[in-house]
């Protein structure tokens, strides 16, 4: 939903509806919060649609790691991502 | 094929079929189109709808001043910082070239400096050519992945192979395709969601194959008959139907990845399962995802779309692999139980 835009209170309403309950929200709060400070989302004008329709059969609270090996900051191409073995 | 035409009214100006995109190129010096022939001309698959065209511009003696704010935001390559301007892609290289990129338009212009050292300068040319090429291929709707394939017979399902550069993609595929195994290609794929579903597609029909293979694949005979890909390395531009007819597909729906690696101190082979994060990370690295939040949006969607109905394994190939009896019937296996 976020990449269409939503603002905090959509995201934990579709949380809720998701199967979180209310002693939930600080925890998806201080995701949000993270997201923020990663620069994992920027601000939207509006939200430009509904929540995705998902089918939960278990709510499991979010959480976001980071990748254990960064992905290349120095790539051989805009096609290949990687540095080439050495032949 | 890609195909190459003198405009009538134009002697510069050619034309390069590369997959979604088609790129007029009018070069001011001649010479250049020579040098830049061999890269220009290696997306030669079939594509099957109307393409992309976007007017390009070879200059050769009007450099614009240098223009030093280009930092590398939007991509820092090897040879290339990339930064988006006003909705313009500006990309300058160390030996002083230039590209400017207006997508939405249909247009680039690159200008290139008096060089001595030529063999470089090309190099540095062509990177410019495949940022272009791989923002007018998103541009299309679809993300470019350097990534091989496998195909069974009588299947539509491929297997994407996922490696670093010299890690032997190609040469796993071939082992396969003697075997009755299909390809989109050895390590340049365009993927996208269809309906929701991903699809992979075909961009380039020759492979990157070394010499020393044929001790595996005698059929491939002398492989050193065959253009040297880059003077970086001793593997052969090879026209892959021309060994194994038929192997070459267009269009296949991705279901499953392997993660390669050499494992120079181990046994011949060895299979280890990974999951679904697992599987996100190497396709990811296999995928150059740009600064810019509107670039990078619906490719890393159609990454995650797509790894989420991957299943996937690590194969670790150890030295002279190839030549070990029992390897190509247990790869062959493994990938199949990918696919079940």
């Amino acid at each position: 939903m976020l990449e269409t835009g939503a603002s905090r209170s959509e995201v934990l309403a579709a949380s809720t509806n998701w199967g979180a309950d209310n002693k939930d929200h600080p925890k998806i709060n201080a995701l949000i919060d993270q997201m923020i400070a990663e620069q994992l989302v920027e601000p939207a004008g509006s939200a430009l649609g509904a929540p995705a329709k998902v089918t939960l059969t278990k709510w499991m609270q979010p959480t976001l790691s980071k990748h254990q090996e960064p992905l290349q900051r120095i790539m051989v191409s805009a096609f290949d991502p990687g540095l080439p073995l050495a032949e | 094929m890609s195909t190459i035409a003198a405009n009538s009214t134009c002697r510069r100006q050619f034309v390069y079929d590369c997959g979604p995109a088609k790129l007029v190129i009018d070069f001011e010096n001649a010479a250049w189109r020579e040098s830049l022939h061999g890269l220009l001309s290696q997306y030669d698959a079939p594509w099957p709808t109307q393409t992309q065209a976007i007017t390009v511009s070879v200059n050769n003696d009007s450099v614009p001043a240098f223009q030093s704010g280009i930092i590398g935001r939007y991509l820092t390559l090897q040879r290339l910082r990339v930064d988006c301007i006003d909705g313009r892609l500006v990309s300058i290289g160390k030996l002083g070239s230039r590209m400017e990129i207006e997508t939405n338009a249909g247009c680039a212009r690159i200008y290139i400096p008096p060089q001595s050292d030529d063999v470089a300068l090309v190099e540095e040319i062509e990177q410019h050519f495949v940022l272009l090429l791989a923002r007018a291929w998103a541009h299309a709707g679809w993300g470019p992945v350097h990534a091989g394939s496998l195909v069974p017979a009588d299947d539509s399902r491929c297997v994407l192979l996922c490696a670093p550069s010299g890690s032997g993609k190609t040469t796993l595929t071939a082992s396969l395709l003697r075997r009755g195994w299909r390809t989109l290609g050895d390590d340049k794929t365009l993927l996208r969601l269809k309906a929701g579903a991903p699809c992979a597609r075909a961009l380039a029909r020759r492979f990157h194959l070394h010499p020393e293979a044929a001790r595996w694949f005698p059929e491939a005979g002398s492989l050193t008959v065959w253009p040297r890909y880059s003077r970086w390395t001793e593997k052969r531009l090879v026209q892959i139907d021309e060994i194994w007819p038929g192997c070459l597909l267009d269009e296949a729906t991705p279901a499953a990845l392997v993660q390669l690696e050499r494992n120079p101190d181990g046994p011949a082979i060895t299979v280890v399962p990974i999951h679904a994060n697992g599987v996100l990370n190497s396709l990811l690295r296999q995928v150059v995802i740009p600064g810019e939040p509107g670039h990078a949006r619906p490719l890393v969607n159609c990454v995650a779309q797509t790894a989420s109905r991957l299943k996937g394994a690590r194969i670790l190939i150890g030295p002279e692999a190839f030549a070990s009896p029992g390897v190509a019937d247990e790869l062959e296996q493994t990938l199949q139980s990918l696919l079940t």
